[in-house]
């Protein structure tokens, strides 16, 4: 099984918080890697570097190494909007473009120069069907976005994703915004993606990782507490502290 | 699409070279008024300043006297009375368009209104009765602004308040929105005494400190260009231009510096 | 008890009183610049007022035509934003985007004091330095004095400025944050995402800021007068005097009487329904643009 990424001892600092201490963290492909942890354990700010998007926030500092398919993407030489075209993201709350569904979907495809017309048209088809949305919108693919409702809304920056073709899709806090069944329908949907795509996300609820995911992450204050298949960290976790957050002891 | 690095560093740099061109003729403009300015200053000139300065601060001082209570009451019944209707919306759209009105407009409104109708001389206090309205709508402006922030004033018209609270709200209220206020003044000042168009038509003009509101005077803005137009208007020629440019420059700089002090103090306060 | 109540009343009709006057401040305002105005309508005609090239208010056979005046007006303010919109439009983007928030500030400070600068002072500026310059390298030109549309264009590009460049900053950082990460995420670069996604976001904010721009360009009047000479005349050739609705009225209202006065007033009507239709303009912008930025 190959790795997709293969993460050693990365750190970040913001400012003097010294929020990620030492991680280390191997992720296979084509599986679903869940990462938990009480709030402000790190899960989204390690996340985040995945695709280098910390490089936006001022005052953070990340050392280690990232590889990404073999390559380290942690150095200034690594460009960083490349490693988004293969490392896509999907936010806490869905956040499609004020413009037509159509042109949210090629948005990505669009800045990289694909412009043929045929192209966008099958991209746009296979993405929007591939994030089981395409029936919903088929006939009105140039109506806004905001008039779709929250969970066809994320599941359209799902399709956007999707449309850049990438290896791994990262999410973060995906169904926290939406209601049970909006949340059901996307779970299905990750279980879907999981042939064709790394998934990786993080989650507030445990029953969501357990249900859905190969693997579990356990974060907490900064550390990587214990990494394995999803069954054994639920089921028999080797760590006391895994244990306690599991059984709701704390977080 | 701007995909390429070469398009990107482009549109760069036309952004920077936006930038760089805004400020450098700022600085242009500034530093040629500061240097001939200063080239031309001398003692008449500043004798000569000293009338006009006093006669500016008196439009100042009246128009703002007329101007602040009119404006703040009128805020506080905006935002504390009023319930957003169709009367609201409409008094708002007039004040926000007396906002956009030329100043020029102002000049013929204030030349047929007080001096033609009124039978008003042509003095200081006929231009501050213009410039009172002129910033009307400023001082309305900066006072609702400041009293948005306050939550009280979301419980708009609403009498559950009771009305045995409502001297307490305005012991809240204004102490709360002097910053919002004091904003709104500065501001206000800052046009007034860089105003021609309005009030040129009903000020009249003199070259002595003058005595009493009724009577003609120049402010410093008329009195440029008035010598602008007439170097002979002033003993030191179009020396006095430059000399009265310079002032005028100094009061904005300094109006705009005690803006941010202003903000500075209060940004404290709130916390 | 009953004097607290009064005290209340007494209040309550004060606020009332003092909104109800200020509202109707902009009535009064037409109702005399029209009272002032309609006899030279009256007399003259609306029609020929508009359209007619000859203005000569002081000849035996007077004419009021102020068509002249307000192509002088349009062109100036047209002109005048080709140039502003641009160098405001990117600077601004680079001041939200590109520099660093201490750059920005002292920037936007330099910007302020801009718009704070009188318009005398402005036109003042620009005559002692552009209109010289003009001169000085044009004079063989026949009827060129330095006073001219160029400079009149130079020196309302300048007090456009302040104002396009202040609405917008202010539209651009109220963008929604989410936007620009969606967009970064998909591996676009900055420019992209500042182009396909954040100026498309601030367009009611921009448009605003243009139309405002445009609002105190037409009604400028002293800057004007200083630079762009007092002829009434419109030609292509921008080194030309020019002369506009505004510096018209300004020039003429020290020694106008009667009729000709009456005329001039008739042409702030006119230029007062110029600035109204930009203030609907505006009003209708920003209430189709509300909902953009969700």
């Amino acid at each position: 099984m190959d790795n997709i990424f293969d993460i050693k001892n990365l750190n970040l600092w913001y400012g003097s918080k010294h929020a990620l201490q030492g991680i280390n963290l191997r992720i296979n492909k084509q599986s679903v890697v869940a990462l938990i942890g009480p709030s402000g354990c790190g899960k989204s700010t390690f996340l985040r570097c995945l695709n280098r998007m910390n490089d936006l926030i001022v005052n953070c500092h990340i050392e280690g190494s990232i590889l990404f398919n073999k390559v380290n993407v942690n150095s200034e030489r690594y460009d960083e909007i490349n490693l988004r075209k293969k490392v896509g993201m999907v936010f806490q709350r869905p956040n499609p473009f004020p413009m037509s569904i159509y042109e949210n979907v090629i948005y990505g495809p669009k800045c990289q120069g694909i412009t043929n017309k045929k192209r966008l048209d099958e991209l746009v088809e296979s993405s929007l069907k591939k994030a089981a949305l395409w029936e919903d919108v088929k006939d009105r693919l140039n109506s806004s976005a905001l008039g779709l409702s929250g969970g066809q809304q994320q599941r359209l920056c799902i399709a956007r994703a999707i449309a850049m073709e990438p290896d791994v899709i990262l999410m973060d806090e995906p169904t926290s915004a939406l209601d049970p069944i909006a949340t059901a329908k996307i779970e299905k949907l990750i279980i879907e993606l999981k042939a064709n795509y790394t998934i990786i996300i993080v989650t507030h609820s445990m029953q969501q990782a357990a249900r859905i995911s190969d693997y579990t992450a356990f974060f907490l204050m900064g550390e990587l507490i214990e990494y394995d298949k999803t069954d054994i960290i639920f089921a028999n976790p080797k760590n006391k502290k895994t244990e306690d957050y599991i059984t709701g002891r704390f977080g | 699409m701007l995909n390429h690095p070469w398009q990107v560093k482009l549109i760069k740099i036309l952004t920077y070279l936006a930038t760089i061109l805004l400020v450098l003729l700022v600085f242009w403009m500034v530093s040629f008024i500061i240097i001939q300015g200063i080239s031309y200053l001398n003692m008449t000139l500043l004798k000569e300043s000293s009338s006009l300065i006093i006669t500016t601060l008196m439009v100042v001082f009246l128009a703002l006297l007329i101007a602040l209570p009119l404006g703040i009451f009128s805020a506080i019944y905006l935002q504390v009375y009023t319930n957003n209707g169709k009367l609201v919306k409409m008094m708002r759209f007039s004040i926000d368009s007396l906002n956009g009105v030329p100043s020029i407009i102002f000049g013929l409104f204030a030349l047929s209104f007080f001096i033609y109708y009124l039978g008003l001389n042509r003095s200081i206090f006929s231009a501050s009765l213009i410039m009172s309205i002129v910033v009307l709508p400023l001082i309305i402006k900066n006072t609702e602004e400041a009293i948005k922030t306050i939550d009280i004033a979301q419980i708009q018209g609403s009498l559950a308040l009771g009305a045995s609270r409502f001297t307490t709200i305005n012991r809240v209220i204004i102490p709360y929105c002097i910053d919002g206020i004091i904003n709104g003044v500065i501001l206000a000042i800052g046009k007034i005494v860089g105003e021609t168009a309005a009030i040129m038509f009903v000020i009249g003009s003199a070259s002595s400190i003058p005595k009493s509101f009724f009577e003609p005077g120049s402010t410093l803005a008329t009195k440029l260009y008035l010598i602008i137009q007439e170097p002979t208007y002033s003993s030191n020629g179009i020396g006095s231009a430059y000399g009265i440019a310079l002032i005028l420059l100094l009061i904005v700089v300094l109006l705009n510096l005690l803006v941010k002090l202003v903000n500075h103090i209060f940004m404290k306060r709130r916390g | 008890m009953k004097k607290y109540l009064n005290k209340q009343l007494f209040f309550e009709t004060l606020y009332k009183l003092s909104i109800i006057f200020a509202s109707l401040l902009l009535l009064l305002i037409i109702i005399f610049i029209f009272f002032e105005g309609v006899p030279a309508l009256k007399e003259y005609g609306v029609f020929k007022m508009l359209f007619n090239m000859s203005w000569q208010p002081t000849a035996h056979e007077p004419s009021f035509g102020l068509s002249k005046m307000i192509l002088a007006t349009i062109i100036s303010t047209l002109l005048s934003l080709l140039i502003a919109i641009p160098i405001g439009l990117l600077s601004s983007v680079c001041l939200v985007r590109l520099v660093s928030r201490k750059i920005k500030n002292i920037i936007m400070f330099i910007v302020e004091i801009l718009a704070g600068i009188p318009s005398v002072i402005v036109g003042f500026f620009v005559l002692k330095t552009i209109v010289a310059f003009l001169y000085q390298h044009f004079y063989m030109n026949i009827g060129v004095s330095g006073n001219s549309m160029l400079a009149a264009v130079f020196v309302l590009a300048l007090m456009a400025l302040p104002t396009i460049i202040t609405i917008t900053v202010k539209a651009l950082e109220a963008v929604n944050p989410m936007y620009t990460e969606a967009s970064l995420g998909l591996g676009a670069n900055k420019i992209q995402t500042i182009y396909k996604v954040e100026l498309k976001a601030a367009k009611s904010g921009i448009m605003a800021a243009i139309v405002l721009g445009a609002g105190r360009v037409i009604g400028e009047t002293m800057a004007v007068m200083l630079v762009s000479g007092n002829a009434i005349n419109i030609s292509s050739n921008l080194l030309l005097p020019t002369r506009t609705l505004t510096a018209n009225i300004a020039t003429e209202m020290s020694y106008a009487s009667g009729l000709h006065q009456s005329a001039l007033y008739a042409s702030g009507i006119v230029l007062f329904i110029m600035i109204m239709l930009i203030n609907i303009t505006l009003l209708i912008i920003l209430n189709k643009g509300g909902g953009d930025n969700a």
